[in-house]
C-alpha cells in the first residue's frame, strides 16, 4: 500500500532522512518512535507530499506520489481544526478534501445528519453542538474532532503525528483509544508517531525505531508484546 | 442637512460599500493585507471614464472596470505566490505601478471631466444589491468555505487539498474587481475622474468595515457582507454630522485625522484578535 524507497532529505544542510526504506501493507497499523530530531515529522511531511525529498521514490496504492490519498492528524489540535469555524463548518471543509470546490451552499440537512452520526460515535455530546465554534472545545474534544475530520474524505493512508503530545493524561488516553477505534473500524493503512511508550506498545502492529535518518530497529506485532516500556526507553538511551 | 446632502451621503455610502466588500474579501476572508486597493479604485474610475468618453454603454464600462480591477488583484496574487513577495509589499508595488497605467488610460492628463450621466443612481442601487447577494452567496458556498478556511488556517487548508495559490488569486481578483467597480461608480456619480482620487480608499474602507462589524456583529458571512454596506453608509453619516456640527467646527480637511482616530479607537478597545491583520 505505502512504499518508500531510498528516501533522502536534507534540511538546512543537515541530512534528516538518509536512504530510508519503508513498506507498509494495506490495513497495517505501524507505530514509529524516535527521539526528537530523528526525522519523524520530516518523514510524515514527505509521505503527505508537503516536503519533496531530494532523492527516493514514494508510492501510495501502487501509484507514485499519490498524495491525495494521504490524510493527517496534527500534533496541535489548533492546527488540525479551524478555531473560528463551527464544528459543522470544520467538518464540511474536511469532507471536501481534495474535491473540486463547487458553488453550492455548504449547509444542508443531509450533511448535518451525516456529521451528527459521525460525531455521535465519539460519545462526547458533540453531535448536539454542531454550531459551536471549534475554539470553544477543550483540547481533547478538539483533537477528537480533528481525528473524525481527517477520515471524512476519501483516503488510503492515515498519518497520526504525536496526536496526544499536547493533551493532558486523561484526554491523551481518550484520544488514543478513539484513534485506535477509528483505525480498526476503517481498516485503512495507518502510521503513528509517538513519544508515549505505553501507546507505542499497546496500540497498533509493527513498531519501528527511527534513528539517524533511517529505521534502526523494528519489532513485529508479536515481538512487541514481549517488550516493556523500560526496554523501549533503553533503545533510546543506547544510541 | 438638506435633501441633496442626504442623497449624496447615501450615494457615497453605497459606492464605498462596494469598495468595503472588496476590502472585506481580502482582509477578513483571505486574511491577506492587500494594499492594491488605492490603485485599483482609480483604475476602475479611469476605465469607466475612458469607456464612457468613447461612447460605451454604462453597464459595459462598469464590467470593464470590474475586469480591470480583477487583473490588478490577480497580479498582486501572482507576485505573492510566485515571486514570494510579502502580501503588503506585493499590493503596494501593484498600486504604485498602476499610477502610470492609470495616467495612460486617461490619455496622459491627470483628470477628466465627464458630462452629466442619467440613471446612475438606479444603476448603483441595483449593482449594490447584486454585489451583496452574489458575494454573500459565494461565501456561503463550498468554495466560499474553502476561501475562508484558507484565510484562517493555511496548514489545514493545504492538508485538506485547497489549492492555496489559485484560491488566493481568485479571492484577490474578486476583491479588487469590486474595489474597481466602486471606483467606476465614484467617477460616474461625480462626473469627474482624478489620478489622485484613490488616496485613502483603503483607510475609509477599513473604517466602514469596522463600523459595520460593530453594528451587525453576527458570525454569518452573508450578514458580514451586508454589514460592509451598512458600515459605509453610517461612516458617511458620521462624517456628515461631524462636518455640520458648529460645536466641533471641523473642516473637511480634518477628515483623515478623524477617520484615523476612529479606527485606532475601535481597534484599541476591541481586545485581542488572533492572526488577523485587522
Amino acid at each position: 500500500m505505502l512504499s518508500l524507497k531510498n528516501i533522502s532529505v536534507s534540511l538546512g544542510g543537515q541530512r534528516v532522512l538518509d536512504g530510508l526504506d519503508l513498506e507498509v501493507a494495506k490495513g497495517e497499523f505501524v507505530v514509529i518512535i524516535g527521539a526528537n530530531g530523528t526525522g519523524k515529522s520530516t518523514l510524515f511531511n514527505v509521505i503527505s507530499g508537503t516536503l519533496p525529498p531530494a532523492r527516493g521514490r514514494i508510492a501510495i496504492g501502487e501509484i507514485a506520489n499519490n498524495f491525495r490519498q494521504v490524510t493527517r492528524v496534527f500534533q496541535d489540535p489548533r492546527v488540525g481544526t479551524v478555531g473560528n469555524f463551527t464544528i459543522f463548518e470544520n467538518m464540511v471543509l474536511a469532507s471536501n478534501r481534495h474535491k473540486k470546490y463547487r458553488l453550492i451552499p455548504f449547509a444542508n440537512r443531509k450533511r448535518r445528519e451525516f456529521f451528527r452520526e459521525r460525531l455521535a460515535t465519539l460519545g462526547m455530546n458533540l453531535e448536539n453542538r454542531l454550531d459551536d465554534l471549534a475554539s470553544s472545545l477543550s483540547g481533547g474534544q478538539r483533537q477528537a474532532l480533528s481525528l473524525i475530520m481527517s477520515v471524512l474524505g476519501e483516503y488510503e493512508v492515515l498519518l497520526l503525528d504525536e496526536i496526544t503530545a499536547a493533551l493532558d493524561p486523561r484526554s491523551s488516553e481518550m484520544v488514543m483509544a478513539l484513534a485506535n477505534k477509528i483505525v480498526s473500524a476503517e481498516g485503512k493503512t495507518c502510521l503513528m508517531a509517538t513519544h508515549n511508550m505505553h501507546h507505542a506498545l499497546n496500540f497498533g502492529g509493527p513498531l519501528l525505531v527511527l534513528r539517524n535518518g533511517k529505521f534502526d530497529k523494528s519489532f513485529t506485532g508479536s515481538e512487541k508484546q514481549k517488550l516493556s516500556p523500560a526496554d523501549l526507553i533503553e533503545t533510546f538511551i543506547c544510541q | 442637512m438638506n435633501v441633496g446632502e442626504w442623497v449624496i451621503i447615501l450615494q457615497m455610502g453605497l459606492v464605498y460599500g462596494i469598495v468595503t466588500i472588496g476590502i472585506f474579501m481580502s482582509f477578513r476572508v483571505l486574511n491577506f493585507a492587500d494594499m492594491t486597493c488605492d490603485g485599483a479604485f482609480v483604475l476602475g474610475g479611469c476605465v469607466a471614464a475612458g469607456g464612457v468618453k468613447n461612447g460605451l454603454p454604462i453597464p459595459l464600462a462598469l464590467i470593464l472596470a470590474f475586469l480591470g480591477g480583477g487583473i490588478a488583484g490577480w497580479t498582486t496574487a501572482c507576485l505573492h505566490n510566485y515571486c514570494k513577495i510579502t502580501d503588503i509589499l506585493a499590493g503596494i508595488l501593484v498600486a504604485f505601478m498602476l499610477y502610470s497605467l492609470n495616467l495612460r488610460i486617461m490619455g496622459g492628463v491627470p483628470n477628466v471631466t465627464l458630462g452629466s450621466i442619467d440613471g446612475c443612481g438606479m444603476t448603483l442601487a441595483l449593482a449594490g444589491v447584486i454585489v451583496v447577494w452574489a458575494v454573500g452567496y459565494l461565501l456561503m458556498s463550498d468554495f466560499g468555505l474553502a476561501l475562508r478556511g484558507l484565510g484562517q488556517n493555511r496548514h489545514l487548508a493545504r492538508s485538506y487539498g485547497i489549492p492555496a495559490a489559485n484560491t488566493i488569486a481568485i479571492g484577490l481578483a474578486l476583491s479588487n474587481g469590486l474595489i474597481a467597480l466602486g471606483g467606476a461608480f465614484f467617477v460616474l456619480t461625480q462626473n469627474f475622474c482624478d489620478i489622485g482620487g484613490g488616496a485613502g480608499t483603503l483607510v475609509v474602507g477599513l473604517a466602514s468595515l469596522i463600523i459595520g462589524e460593530k453594528i451587525l456583529s453576527f458570525r454569518s458571512p452573508a450578514v458580514a457582507v451586508a454589514a460592509c454596506v451598512v458600515g459605509s453608509v453610517v461612516y458617511r453619516l458620521l462624517i456628515g454630522f461631524a462636518l455640520h456640527s458648529d460645536v466641533l467646527s471641523l473642516r473637511s480637511s480634518d477628515l483623515n485625522f478623524i477617520t484615523g482616530l476612529l479606527i485606532v479607537g475601535v481597534m484599541a478597545t476591541r481586545g485581542r484578535r488572533q492572526r488577523c491583520y485587522l
